[in-house]
């Protein structure tokens, strides 16, 4: 059965695939976005406002200066409030 | 040993991809423009252009597809073939420069971007939207992809962009700045909005349905040019630095003539005193005399205007009787890269001895009183001259010279 973070993730992956043109087989939970999925600080920028857009609000500002992994990307969205 | 020669080259245009490809399509002189495909142009004016079928092993990665406009693209392609061709490997990277020029740079980028704002409002502008149709990101992009941190830039003067960078890049070897310039242009206009934007201005052929034989330069029935994309690169580097490293040359880049018209944004001056000006510095830069010259690749657009004062220009600079051809009968104009991809035609002609027909020339217009090649290539003798005259009144004229000839 898929869990919202599955969910999430799913949503995470496309953007980072159609948006950012990252390999699929290369996103996983802890990838670092830097280190392993080689984005620059623009791609960053990208990946955020992609995804605000998709989910239809902001995320929460200094909590997007401290994404590190996928899985930060992904806490970050689940917590936003509704 | 002194001047500057060609090391290498690169092209990517719609009458063929490498250098190879190109000289066959220049030879075999068919035009190479078609109905226009990168977007739907419904019962628009002019649903013809000439577009770059580019191959995977020339692609980009995706990931740098998305990051890059297609002019970008183009350029990378065209770079990439450039390096190969000039086996640069051990060259100190602070003494290369690269020189690329477009007349509009990114401006798929610009338009996608423009219509997302016009929907969504101020944010919805890509994150790289800006660099990605910036006019200097094929050069930045160059630079920042090899690592070459000589002089890197962009030049900005309408259809005549390619040939100026190609002074530029001989102006930075000449005066010591750099050793090795990758030198051209690069051009992505087959665009909606800016094939609409040329068809305003009156300047495009509306032979839609003859889509490669539209393209019609010095010919009685010609009705505008046929917008094209494409990109061309050269090596220049400075004879003494490709001899040290025994390094095979193309031709050699003897000198170039510039001037401007002074006269009107998209006129010709009609006496064509402006373009024979810079014919004959070209030929002064040169140290030649006019009985030098075997061959005048025409900026010959196909326009009405052009193609007449061209005609004059070349005969006021006493090369009347000397043949002339036009690559644009068979890539369409390519604008900021059009200079740059008939300056390797031009160098083709010289190192195979071969000036290539102009195509589409059933019947030359009474008014041109020019020797125009076509039906078949010609023998080739001694000194080639590249033409390009640009909106703005932008006149340039580069000389090739066989190496050593």
């Amino acid at each position: 059965v898929a869990t919202h973070r599955d969910e999430v993730l799913a949503q995470v992956s496309e953007a980072l695939e159609n948006e950012l043109g990252v390999e699929p087989e290369r996103i996983t939970g802890p990838a670092d976005l830097r280190a392993d999925l080689e984005l620059d600080s623009l791609d960053l920028v990208e990946l955020v406002a992609v995804l605000e857009d998709r989910i239809g609000g902001k995320l929460d500002g200094p909590a997007v200066d401290g994404i590190r992994t996928v899985d930060d990307v992904i806490d970050l969205i689940i917590r936003q409030p509704s | 040993v002194s001047g500057v020669l060609v090391t290498g080259m690169g092209v990517v245009s719609p009458a063929g991809v490498g250098l190879a490809a190109f000289h066959a399509g220049q030879l075999a002189g068919h035009g190479a423009t078609g109905v226009i495909s990168h977007y739907d142009p419904g019962d628009d004016e002019v649903r013809i252009a000439g577009q770059v079928d580019l191959p995977d092993e020339l692609a980009l990665s995706r990931r740098d597809r998305l990051r890059t406009d297609r002019c970008t693209q183009l350029a990378a392609a065209a770079v990439r073939l450039a390096l190969q061709d000039a086996v640069v490997d051990g060259v100190d990277p602070a003494r290369v420069g690269v020189v690329i020029g477009s007349s509009m740079g990114g401006q798929s980028t610009v338009e996608e971007n423009y219509l997302s704002y016009f929907r969504g409002g101020p944010t919805a502008f890509k994150t790289r939207a800006i660099p990605m149709s910036m006019i200097n990101d094929p050069a930045a992009w160059t630079s920042i992809r090899y690592g070459f941190t000589g002089p890197c830039l962009a030049v900005a003067t309408a259809c005549a962009s390619g040939a100026d960078a190609i002074v530029a890049g001989y102006q930075m070897i000449t005066c010591g700045e750099a050793d090795v310039v990758l030198a051209g242009g690069a051009e992505a206009p087959v665009v909606r909005g800016i094939v609409s934007g040329f068809a305003k201005l009156g300047a495009l052929s509306r032979r839609n349905a003859e889509p490669e034989r539209a393209s019609r330069p010095f010919s009685k029935d010609r009705d505008g040019f046929v917008i094209a994309e494409g990109a061309a690169v050269l090596v220049l580097e400075s004879a003494a630095h490709a001899a040290a490293r025994g390094a095979r040359a193309h031709a050699e880049l003897r000198g170039y003539g510039r001037s401007s018209d002074a006269h009107h944004v998209t006129m010709p001056h009609p006496s064509g005193a402006g373009a024979a000006a810079a014919i004959t510095a070209a030929l002064r830069g040169a140290g030649a005399e006019p009985g030098d010259v075997g061959l005048v690749n025409a900026h010959g657009t196909g326009t009405a205007l052009n193609d007449v004062t061209e005609a004059l220009a070349i005969r006021a600079a006493r090369l009347g009787d000397v043949p002339v051809t036009a690559t644009k009968s068979l890539v369409g104009h390519a604008l900021g890269a059009a200079g740059a991809i008939e300056a390797v035609a031009t160098v083709q002609a010289v190192t195979s001895g071969l000036v290539p027909p102009t195509a589409n020339l059933d019947e030359v217009d009474p008014e041109i009183d020019l020797d125009v090649v076509c039906g078949a290539s010609r023998a080739l003798k001694g000194l080639a001259l590249s033409n390009s005259f640009a909106f703005g009144g932008h006149n340039v004229v580069l000389a090739f010279a066989p190496v050593g000839g």
